[in-house]
């Protein structure tokens, strides 16, 4: 399947190729799109987890030392 | 003075000890780097540009997988006219110059089979002999070094050469995963590392300086192979590495691109592990050896020479030496001071517990489709027994009372001498794991190794058979043992998601 979500009849990748080609500032943009937004989400998901540390050595200092 | 000078070594001591958690903070420093690949990325310069590529593949004896490798090479999203595979068979004895030729004619033009009769000279040599051709001519633009078994996502290729549209960029790499299935424990617990290989990866592009391109995918600009004196390395055994490191210091950057992924069949037993493992390490400290005047000198041009790589870099190389120092400092320190030791113990695993913490979850989240499938030996790559210190650091209360409920049961009191011995085998552990790794290698040939080697693997930790490998390095490169290229073999057992 092409970034395009558009696999031609005969299933070859000659068909993806051209749709890459053909409209590659199109395709690139929303990969580039993609890419920064699933970086942002590693940014969220890394404060998550130290957010969750961070409560993890409260109760343990508090509750468990 | 007397008091002094005891209390002073006692410090120098408890300093030593938490030397064993110094890998581990860098780990997670690393990782905490990968939060800000989004500001500090390579997307704002990336085009979409299309160079004519030539794909390099080495082969020796790989008719199992070099079929399937090229199909779909020659299915990339990718230009048909700007794509060439270069296959170089090294004088292989099984039917790889059969599959070769046949796709020679499947994909005329676009496939060339070049073979060397005198070959097992190493894959640099191999590379070379390709090289020599390729740049024979005009036509090649940017070169894509890969491995016989590596499977290219269809996109994975234009993810890559869009980072060529920036000018400072010499080459780029991608996201390499494990890709047998259903795989054993061994696959699944590299499948998970190299989870915390490529996160390794997108720290090393937001410092600005990268330890190794992977060897299955890296990417190459002409102008960047002219630069290395259109050849490779043959000189060690991580030619990779000199790449990368050549690449940079000649004042090109190189790039990770986590969106752009390959998949390749990783070895499935802990002797296939240990060959490959003792190569690249043999290799590391080749590199550290041959870039001695590098380390911590920052200069402009690249940031090889930075504090922090420099830190990364030896965090990794040096970790079996910060076990082993670790250790036998906690239990000097123990009949030194028992108070002090029980304190520096404390302090170390609540360290390293929250740096396992960290990394295992955040590392799970990166990858959630890898996760899936690899989470238990990513919760389990310190081993049983290193996760029971972290447990019992972590809750104390609990183990007291489920250690007093389970002596109360069995009706058994242990007395000082055993006290004494449970403690001293807790600080000696992070080091004695290493040998007790070694044991699970040795057994793995013998019948019962079958069974005993992956539950000891487990209880000992994934993490201390890669630190035993790297131990086993020094003592090669020491000897000055032959560099022989124990080429990892491969069955083709890999399933690609389409």
């Amino acid at each position: 399947m092409g970034q395009d979500g558009e696999d031609g009849e005969d299933g070859g990748p000659d068909v993806t190729i051209e749709a890459v080609k053909a409209r590659p500032e199109v395709v690139f943009r929303q990969e580039i799109t993609d890419a920064v937004r699933y970086e942002k989400g590693l940014f969220i998901k890394a404060l998550v987890v130290l957010a969750v540390l961070a409560i993890m050595l409260v109760l343990r200092t508090l509750y468990f030392a | 003075m007397g008091h002094g000078f005891v209390l002073g070594g006692q410090w120098f001591l408890i300093v030593l000890v938490m030397l064993g958690a110094v890998p581990e903070v860098a780990a997670s420093w690393q990782f905490l780097l990968v939060a800000g690949h989004f500001w500090r990325n390579d997307y704002d310069v990336c085009a979409p540009v299309f160079p004519r590529t030539a794909v390099l593949i080495p082969a020796w004896n790989e008719a199992a997988v070099i079929g399937a490798s090229i199909d779909r090479l020659m299915s990339l999203e990718y230009p048909r006219d700007a794509l060439r595979v270069y296959l170089v068979d090294d004088a292989s004895t099984d039917e790889t110059p059969q599959v070769a030729a046949a796709k020679e004619v499947q994909y005329p033009g676009s496939v060339i089979h070049l073979r060397r009769e005198k070959g097992g000279q190493g894959k640099a040599h191999t590379l070379n002999h390709g090289l020599a051709v390729i740049l024979g001519d005009e036509w090649m633009e940017a070169l894509l070094i890969t491995d016989a078994d590596v499977i290219f996502q269809a996109d994975s290729l234009r993810k890559m050469t869009r980072h060529l549209a920036d000018p400072r960029v010499g080459a780029v790499t991608a996201y390499i995963k494990e890709g047998s299935r259903p795989g054993n424990y061994m696959t699944r617990f590299i499948g998970y590392e190299y989870i915390t290989a490529q996160a390794a990866r997108r720290g090393q592009n937001v410092l600005g300086a990268t330890a190794c391109l992977a060897g299955g995918a890296q990417l190459h600009t002409r102008a960047n192979l002219l630069a290395l004196g259109g050849r490779i390395d043959t000189t060690s055994l991580a030619e990779d590495t000199f790449t990368t490191f050549q690449t940079q210091l000649n004042g090109r950057r190189v790039v990770f691109e986590p969106h752009a992924i390959v998949w390749a069949e990783e070895p499935g037993s802990i002797i296939g592990l240990w060959k490959q493992r003792l190569r690249w390490a043999r290799g590391n400290v080749q590199v550290t050896k041959r870039y001695r005047k590098l380390w911590f000198r920052p200069r402009r041009g690249h940031r090889l020479g930075s504090v922090t790589f420099g830190v990364f870099w030896f965090c990794l190389f040096l970790q079996p030496i910060f076990m082993i120092v670790s250790s036998f400092s906690l239990v000097t320190l123990y009949f030194a001071s028992y108070a002090g030791a029980w304190r520096a113990f404390h302090i170390l695993w609540i360290t390293n517990a929250a740096t396992y913490f960290f990394i295992t979850a955040f590392a799970l989240l990166i990858d959630p489709p890898i996760a899936r499938h690899t989470w238990r030996q990513g919760m389990m790559f310190p081993g049983v027994v290193n996760l029971g210190i972290v447990m019992y650091t972590c809750v104390p209360p609990l183990f007291r009372d489920l250690a007093h409920g389970a002596f109360a049961a069995s009706h058994f009191s242990p007395d000082h001498a055993w006290l004494t011995g449970g403690i001293l085998f807790i600080y000696a552990w992070p080091a004695a794991s290493m040998p007790a790794a070694y044991l699970a290698k040795v057994a793995e040939p013998h019948r019962f190794g079958r069974f005993l080697s992956p539950l000891v693997v487990y209880i000992v930790g994934y993490g201390s058979l890669l630190c035993a490998c790297t131990f086993a390095s020094y003592v090669k490169e020491l000897r000055g043992a032959e560099m022989k290229w124990d080429k990892t073999e491969k069955t083709g057992k890999m399933v690609v998601p389409t």
